[in-house]
C-alpha cells in the first residue's frame, strides 16, 4: 500500500488550519453577521447615545455592558454550541471526526476559533462604539476582553449541557431561541423592577449576571478564574463523550 | 491474515434483533460488496465495525490501522469550498495529508476527465454542489487519501452513470494499491460486477457470494433483480 506524503501541506499544525477554516465558514454566513455584529452595533446607535447626551456623566460600560455579555451569549450558544449539534445532524461528524483523536482536534480547533472570534466581535464593538463616550483607553479595552472571555466560557458551559442533549437540529434552534428569549425578556424585567427586584432577575438570568461582570470595577480576573476551569471541564467531557450519531437517525 | 473478521455478530435495537451470529471476513486488496433492502442493517453493520456502535454478541476484530468511512447522509458545511472541505478531511481523517493538486494528478492517472471535473467541483462552494457531485467528491477524496479499511455506504445512489463509472474505477485502483473495500449497494448488477465477491444481508444473516450466477442459482432467478427480490421478500 502506497503512502502519501506531501512536505508542503502544514501538517505540524493542524488545529490552526482548521480553526481558519471554521473562522472563513463563520464569516461567510450572513445572517450569523448580522445577528452577532451589525445588529447589536446599530441597536447600540440608536440607543445609547441618546441617553449618553442626557447623563453624560455616566461611563461607558453602564451603557454597553449588555451588549457585551449578549454578544458573548451569542457567539457561545448561537455559534460554538450551535454549530456542534449542526455538525453532528448533517452526518459530517459521524463520517469524518468519530475517531478519538479526530474529536479532540476538531472540538480543540472549534473552541480556538469561536474564541477568537468572539474577541473579534468584541473588539470590533468597542472600536465602533466607544468614540461616543469619549477615546479609546487600553485599561478598558483589556477590562472588556478580561470581562468578555469569562462571559463566554460561562455561556459555553450552558451551551455544552445543550450540545450534549440528544435533540435534533430543529429542537436546539427552538431551544436556543426560546432560552435568548427568556434572557431578553428577564433583562428587561430586571432593567424596569426596582433594586432589590433587579438583584433577583440577575439571580436567574445568565444574560443580567454577565452583565453585572462588566459592570463590576474590580478586576474581573477572579471571575474569569474561576469560570475557566468549569469551562475546561464542560469541554473535556464533551471531547470524552461527544455525540457522534445523529439524532434524527432512525435508531 | 484477515484485515477483519467478524463472529457470530449479533445486534438488537431495543430488544428488535436487526442482525444476528453473522460472520465477515475482509482481506486487503479486495472490494467486497454488501447487498440489501432499505432497513437491513448495512448502515448498523458498518457502524459496528467502526465501534460507533456495540454489538449485542460475537466479536468485531479489525486489524486495519487507517479506517475511513462514507455515511449514507453527509452534508458539508455549506459556506466552504469543496476544496476547503477537502483540507478538512485531510486534517481530519487521512493518514498523511496530501494537497489537493496531488490528489488531482492521482485522478488524472485513472482518468483526465475525472481530474478536471473532480477539479471543477473542488473550487465550488458546498451550498451550489448537487447531491451527486458531493456524494462523488466525498467517495473519490477518501479513496485517495491512503486508506487500508475504506467503507462506502451506497456511495453510488443519486450519482450519474459518469460518476459512477469513475467511483467504481477508484474501488479498483484503491483495492489494486493495497486497501480493502467495503461497499453496500442496492444495484445488484453493479455488486455483482465489480466487486470480488459480496454478501446478501437478509432476515437477520448474512450470506456470502462469489459470483452473479452463484447469486442466481441460489434464490432460483433468471436476473439479479428477482434474485434480490427473492432474497429480501421471501
Amino acid at each position: 500500500m502506497s503512502t502519501i506524503n506531501e512536505p508542503n501541506m502544514p501538517a505540524a499544525r493542524p488545529i490552526y488550519r482548521i480553526a481558519t477554516l471554521l473562522l472563513k465558514e463563520h464569516l461567510r454566513e450572513p445572517s450569523s453577521l448580522l445577528w452577532t455584529a451589525i445588529a447589536p452595533s446599530l441597536l447600540y446607535f440608536l440607543m445609547a447615545p441618546a441617553s449618553a447626551e442626557s447623563e453624560n456623566v455616566r461611563p461607558y460600560l453602564s451603557y454597553a455592558a449588555w451588549f457585551y455579555a449578549y454578544l458573548s451569549a451569542n457567539v457561545a450558544l448561537f455559534g460554538f454550541s450551535f454549530y456542534l449539534i449542526g455538525r453532528r445532524e448533517s452526518g459530517f461528524v459521524r463520517s469524518f471526526i468519530y475517531k478519538r483523536a479526530s474529536i479532540r482536534l476538531f472540538l480543540s480547533a472549534h473552541m480556538l476559533s469561536y474564541t477568537a472570534l468572539g474577541m473579534i466581535y468584541a473588539t470590533a464593538f468597542y472600536l465602533m462604539t466607544k468614540p461616543l463616550h469619549g477615546g479609546y483607553a487600553y485599561q478598558e479595552y483589556l477590562h472588556i476582553l478580561i470581562c468578555f472571555l469569562a462571559s463566554y466560557m460561562g455561556f459555553i458551559c450552558l451551551g455544552l449541557i445543550i450540545v450534549a442533549l440528544p435533540i435534533r437540529f430543529g429542537t436546539a434552534s427552538t431551544l436556543f431561541s426560546l432560552l435568548s428569549f427568556l434572557m431578553l425578556i428577564s433583562s428587561y424585567r430586571g432593567a424596569s423592577a426596582d433594586h432589590g427586584q433587579a438583584g433577583l432577575f440577575a439571580l436567574v438570568n445568565p444574560l443580567q449576571l454577565s452583565t453585572l461582570l462588566f459592570l463590576n470595577h474590580n478586576p474581573p480576573l477572579q471571575a474569569l478564574l474561576l469560570i475557566a476551569p468549569c469551562a475546561l471541564l464542560a469541554f473535556y467531557l464533551i471531547v470524552k463523550y461527544f455525540r457522534i450519531q445523529p439524532v434524527w437517525s432512525r435508531y | 491474515m484477515s484485515l477483519v473478521t467478524v463472529n457470530d455478530l449479533s445486534f438488537s435495537y431495543t430488544g428488535k434483533p436487526l442482525i444476528r451470529n453473522i460472520n465477515l471476513r475482509l482481506s486487503a486488496g479486495e472490494a467486497v460488496g454488501i447487498l440489501g433492502i432499505n432497513g437491513a442493517g448495512k448502515t448498523t453493520l458498518f457502524d459496528l465495525i467502526c465501534q460507533l456502535r456495540h454489538p449485542c454478541g460475537g466479536e468485531i476484530i479489525n486489524r486495519s490501522k487507517h479506517p475511513t468511512y462514507l455515511t449514507q447522509i453527509l452534508t458539508p458545511p455549506p459556506q466552504l469550498k469543496m476544496c476547503e472541505v477537502f483540507e478538512l478531511i485531510m486534517h481530519l481523517n487521512a493518514p498523511a495529508p496530501m494537497t489537493l493538486c496531488t490528489a488531482q494528478a492521482r485522478l488524472y492517472t485513472w482518468s483526465s476527465a475525472l481530474s478536471n471535473r473532480y477539479r471543477a467541483i473542488a473550487h465550488k462552494k458546498a451550498a451550489t454542489c448537487s447531491y451527486g457531485e458531493i456524494r462523488s467528491f466525498f467517495t473519490l477524496t477518501l479513496l485517495l487519501i491512503g486508506s487500508d479499511l475504506i467503507m462506502l455506504d451506497e456511495p453510488t445512489a443519486g450519482v450519474d452513470p459518469g460518476f459512477r463509472h469513475f467511483i467504481w474505477l477508484g474501488i479498483k485502483k484503491a483495492c489494486a494499491e493495497g486497501a480493502c473495500v467495503l461497499v453496500s449497494s442496492h444495484y445488484t448488477e453493479e455488486i455483482a460486477a465489480n466487486c470480488n465477491r459480496f454478501y446478501m444481508l437478509a432476515h437477520q444473516h448474512l450470506e456470502a457470494f462469489t459470483s452473479g450466477d452463484q447469486f442466481l442459482a441460489r434464490y432460483g432467478a433468471n436476473s439479479l433483480t428477482d434474485a434480490f427480490l427473492n432474497a429480501s421478500l421471501t
